[in-house]
Parts: structure tokens; sequence; C-alpha cells
């Protein structure tokens, strides 16, 4: 009910605010721009994202300093520390980031996202950016509408620029003729209360705009116009660092449980950092005039100064939490604790991914190995074969031939059928929500490789109505070949722990010999079924059973096989590329 | 042998396409060499007659070691080299 009155009584309240005073009007319209600039920014980010910068932060994130220098350099490039967050959540969900790198690229990114008030300080208020806007904005556009997403993407980047711009243009023009009506600074606090109450103010402000940039601009252009008082406008920069963390905790929402224990994350990092900074505000404001005083900005420069002060909050806290970040992550995992992993529900997929094709890619080939866990579990019940048997090859060649009645159907439905449409459903999202030309391949394979497995688990129903009969048949030929039968899936379902335990380019030839051993084996090659019947040893009846059931082993091996091309190898690699050209077709396989 | 010209060295060093093919023979050629180790050892495996239980399916490997080292083979003189 709340919810849905939410977004009505704030049009409401924005309505009244437009009619009582034109100077709001100018300011929220200011603040809109410059929304619709970062979101439009992000989006140019977005599609240069797909591979350098997941890469970039797969290597650079080993050691804690790297992690957090990666996490400053990132947003100073960006000037967006919603989407570093979103890009680490999506790793940690991914499964390819460990807590603590996540954690220190998220601290990094607090510091790196001050740069911002840097530019606003030193440009946005000195020079008269607007001028620069219109341009960008017009070459922007322009490049928005090209085909090419290189160009699409500066072009976004470049708009994106242009309404920040404009956006702080409007801020500023409105708190300066605002500043003619009504003087702000008569409702400015001293002391104790006023630092917590524009704390507070500051915090509420950021949660509702989500955007402790827009926040800051506000601060700064009203502490320009001489709206705020200098102490109130620290306190308000307090709060917009705690408010910004509202972003990470609303992203994590739909994250994994590593992806929530971030936001915690960075939501202690926030509060402690502000409440040293409330704590001790004066040394602060000492220590923001000594680093000013060096870096050459002028006593009245009230902006820069905020800017400095704002880097520092973030500074000191990276300093006080930097060598807790292996306790907090013990305390984190204790406080929010993994739910008990199901095998239906995705691990990997989330949403937050999506718009990042490598990552997303990633976490879905993740995801088919874990369907291929699922199938693998139903299979070696079907054929009443344990994984230490597997394991050795002696135990295998003596399989006891009783085996259990299993319904493969609830089996089916229950560990494969939810968790294969949520990967179909997955990828089409993802087709409906990125460019997927670059990787389409790569997508379809997986989704082949899905089909594969749905395949295999169908085939081995199909062979366990035969298996039952036979391997309890009082007729010893008849069980001999279907307990090999069985003894051929088991031998391959070991080669591909195997391969899936070493997932390297080299597993792409090692299929081959994989699939020579099985066209090999096979029951019917030979002769040997021919020998069986003219030999009187099983019936014609028993003969075309064997054919049909060796045809489904033969399929469940071949979708397995292929299935273990897509998923048990790298992706896209020169190494792949060679290796692949290799592959034996089916004519120059050895029989 | 000629000296490559400047013009030439920023052509080779600029060229994505030539810079692809070169790796892509690099690591074929590589591959044909560790191919034809692993080939050697298991015949070498088979003439000490080690393993007999297993004879049949190191005979099949060494054949479909062959049979890629020839399908390598052939790739690479494509490649130029």
């Amino acid at each position: 009910m709340l919810k849905r009155l939410f977004l009505p009584s704030i049009f409401l309240i924005l309505s009244w605010g437009f009619w009582i005073s034109p100077d709001f009007k100018e300011i929220a319209a200011g603040v809109a721009i410059f929304l619709f600039g970062m979101v439009s920014l992000e989006e140019g980010f977005k599609a240069f994202s797909g591979g350098t910068l997941e890469k970039v932060l797969q290597v650079s994130t080993n050691r804690l300093w790297k992690s957090l220098s990666f996490g400053v350099v990132t947003t100073t490039l960006m000037q967006s520390s919603a989407l570093v967050s979103v890009i680490t959540i999506s790793f940690l969900s991914a499964g390819m980031l460990g807590l603590e790198q996540g954690i220190g690229i998220i601290f990094g990114a607090s510091l790196g996202t001050t740069t911002g008030a840097w530019l606003i300080a030193g440009l946005g208020l000195k020079v008269n950016i607007a001028a620069y806007a219109m341009p960008m904005l017009v070459f922007g556009v322009i490049l928005v509408f090209q085909s090419s997403r290189a160009q699409k993407g500066i072009g976004y980047v470049l708009g994106g620029v242009g309404f920040l711009f404009l956006g702080i243009h409007y801020m500023k023009e409105g708190f300066e003729s605002f500043k003619a009506a009504i003087d702000l600074t008569q409702f400015a606090m001293t002391g104790l209360a006023g630092l917590l109450l524009y704390t507070l103010i500051g915090t509420a402000v950021t949660a509702v705009i989500q955007s402790s940039h827009a926040t800051l601009v506000l601060i700064i252009t009203a502490l320009a116009a001489g709206q705020i008082s200098y102490e109130n406008a620290l306190a308000l920069a307090i709060g917009a660092n705690i408010g910004h963390t509202v972003t990470a905790i609303l992203g994590a929402l739909n994250a994994n449980t590593d992806g929530k224990r971030l936001a915690a994350a960075l939501l202690i990092f926030s509060v402690v950092a502000g409440l040293i900074a409330i704590v001790f505000i004066q040394p602060f404001i000492w220590a923001v005039d000594v680093v000013s005083h060096a870096c050459g900005i002028a006593d009245d420069n009230l902006a820069m100064k905020l800017a400095v002060f704002h880097s520092l909050l973030n500074l000191v806290g990276i300093m006080v939490m930097a060598p807790f970040i292996g306790r907090l992550v013990v305390l984190l995992r204790q406080w929010l604790k993994e739910p008990q992993q199901s095998v239906v529900t995705p691990r990997y997929l989330n949403d937050a991914v999506i718009s990042f094709p490598d990552s997303a890619l990633k976490a879905l080939r993740q995801e088919v190995r874990h369907l291929y866990a699922n199938s693998f579990d139903i299979i070696i019940t079907v054929l009443n074969v344990t994984p230490e048997q597997l394991r050795d090859p002696e135990r295998l060649s003596s399989l006891p031939s009783d085996l259990a009645v299993v319904d493969v159907d609830a089996l089916y439905n229950q560990r494969i059928k939810s968790l294969y449409s949520e990967i179909i459903a997955f990828i089409a999202r993802l087709q409906g929500s990125t460019d997927t030309r670059a990787f389409g391949e790569d997508l379809y394979a997986l989704r082949d490789a899905c089909r594969d497995i749905v395949e295999a688990v169908k085939d081995i129903k199909h062979l366990q109505k035969n298996l039952l009969r036979y391997l309890a048949s009082p007729n010893a030929s008849i069980q001999k070949e279907y307990n090999d039968i069985r003894r051929r899936v088991a031998l391959l379902l070991k080669d591909l722990s195997t391969l899936a335990d070493n997932p390297d380019s080299e597993a792409l030839l090692a299929l081959d010999g994989v699939r020579a051993d099985l066209f090999a084996d096979d029951a019917l090659a030979g002769g040997a079924l021919d020998s069986l019947i003219r030999g009187g040893h099983i019936t014609p009846e028993m003969a075309t059973s064997l054919m049909n059931d060796s045809s489904y082993a033969h399929d469940v091996a071949r979708h397995l096989i292929n299935m273990a091309r897509v998923i048990f190898t790298p992706a896209e690699s020169v190494m792949r590329e060679v290796r692949e050209s290799l592959v034996l077709d089916e004519q120059n396989l050895p029989q | 042998m000629k000296k490559p010209s400047l013009l030439e060295k920023l052509h080779r060093f600029f060229n994505w396409k030539l810079k692809r093919q070169e790796a892509r023979r690099k690591q074929l050629k590589l591959l044909l060499k560790k191919l034809k180790k692993e080939e050697s050892e298991l015949k070498a495996k088979l003439a000490r007659k080690e393993e007999v239980s297993r004879k049949e399916h190191m005979e099949r490997q060494v054949k479909v070691l062959h049979q890629q080292r020839k399908k390598g083979i052939a790739l690479l003189r494509e490649l130029g080299r």
C-alpha cells in the first residue's frame, strides 16, 4: 500500500514545489538532467565492458592493494561507483571473484567516486560548462543513432557527459536565483545537533535520488551560492556517503549471499567512516585546511575544500577498515549464512549480470555445468554406480549386476526441468536485453549443450527398462552384453569427470579418444551380435532389444560428448581455435 | 636476406589478422610437438607390452593421435610453413 502511494506522493510534492517556485523547478530539472546523464554514461560504458573490463578485473584483484586501486581507477574513469558495484556483484554471483577482493574493489570505488566532487568543484563551477555541453550532446546523439556498437557506446558516453554538464549548469543557475528569493542560511544549524541533522538529510536525499554524485553537486552548488554553511555542507557530504550505499543494497537484493555480504560491508564501511568524521569533525576540518593549503586551494574556495573533505573521509575509512577486511569477511559469513544450496534453483544466474555479456556468458556456463552435475547424479543412480566406483577402473570392470528401480521421470521433473527452464529463460532475457551478436554462437552452443544434457537423461530413461530386465536375466550372455552397455556409459562418465576436473583446451582433442573407444566397444560392431544369435546364446527378441538399447547408449554418449565440447573447454581463444581445427570427423575416427 | 622496410615493419605491427595467423601457427606447432610426444610415448609403452589389458584402447589412442597430427600438418602447410 505504502509502496503504491510513494510515487504519486513524490509527483504531487514535486508539482507543488514547481508551482510555488520556478527556481526549485530549475534545480530539480538540473538534478533530473544530471541523473539522466549518469544513466547515459553507464549505458555507454556497458557497451565497452564486453570483455576488457572483466578481463582486467580478474587479473588485477589478487592482492588487496590491487583490488583497492582497481576500484579507485575504474570508478575515477567511469565516474560511477554504481556501475563498478554492479560489475563486482555480478562477478561475485558468478563465483569468479572472492568476497575479500570484492570488498577491496568496492572500498576503492568509494574513494574513486570522490573524484567526481573534485571535477564538479574544480571545473563545473568556474567554467561555463553549458557551452561544452551543447556540442557534446549533439555529437553524442548523432553517434547513438549509428549501427556500430562502439560508436553507440561513445555516443552514450558523450551524451552522458553533456547531460551531466547541463544538469550542473541548471542547478547552478537555480541556486543563484534562489539566493535572491530565499536565504537558506537562516536554517543553518551549528553544533552536534546540526551535524547530526544535516547528516540525516544528506543520507535521506541520496537514498531517494540514489546518486551521491547528484547530492554532492547539489551541496557544492548550494555552498558556492552561499545557501548553506560550510559546516552543514560537510555534514551533508557525510550523509551522502552513507546514503549512496542504498544503490548497492538495492542491487544486492537480487544477488546471491556474497552479493548481500558485499552490500553489508559497504554499509558498515560508510557508517564507520561517517561516525569517525562526526566524532572527529574538528581534526577533519583542520586536515582539510592543511591539504587544501598544500594543494594551493584558496581559503575561501569552500567548494574545493568540500571535495577535499569528501576524499579524506573515504581515505580515512579505507585506512581504518582495510586491515580488518579478513575479520569483516568472517563476521559477514557468520551474520549472513549461505542458504542450503538447492539443486533445482539456479546458483549462478543473476539478472545483475545480464548487462555484461562476458560475465553473463560465464555465469551461464557455470549454470550449465550445474545442470550437467544434476544429470550426472541421475545417470549414475540409474546405472547403480557410485562415484567411488567411477574413480576406480578395476571396480568398474566388475560391477555387481543388481539394479534398483529408479523413477527417472520424477528425478527429471525435480532436478532438471525447472533448472533447464530457468536457463532457457535467462538466455531469452539475455538476447532481449543486450546486443548478442558478438557472442551469439557461444550462446547457441550453451543452449544446445543444455538440450544434449536433457536428451541424455531421456535416453537413459529408455535404456533403464531393459537394463533392469536383462541384468536380472538368467541368460549369462545377454546379462554380460547389458552389463557391457552399462560399463561403457559409466566409463564415459568417468572420462568426462576427468575432463571436468581439468578443463583446458586439450580436452577438446582428448574427447576424440573417448569417441573412438565408444565406437569400438559397440556391441554391434565387429559382428558380435550375429555370432551371439547364430550360436543360440540370445533370442532374436533379445537381439532387437540389444540393438535398440545399444543405440540409446550411443545416443547418451553422443549427447554428453557434444555437451562436454562446449562446457569443459575454455571459451574462445587462439588455443581453442587451433585445437578445434584438429578435432576428427566421424569418418576419420579410428574404428 | 633483405631487411624489411619501416613501412613493412609498421604494416606487420598493425596487421591484427596477420598477428592472429602467426599466433595460430605458433600454437599449432606447439600442439603438433605435444601430440607427437604423446604418440611416441604410447607406442613405446605398447612395444614394452605394458598395461596389456588396455592394449586395444592404447592402440586406438595412437591411431587417433596420428590422425589428429595428420590433420594438423595439413593445416600448418595451409598456414604457410
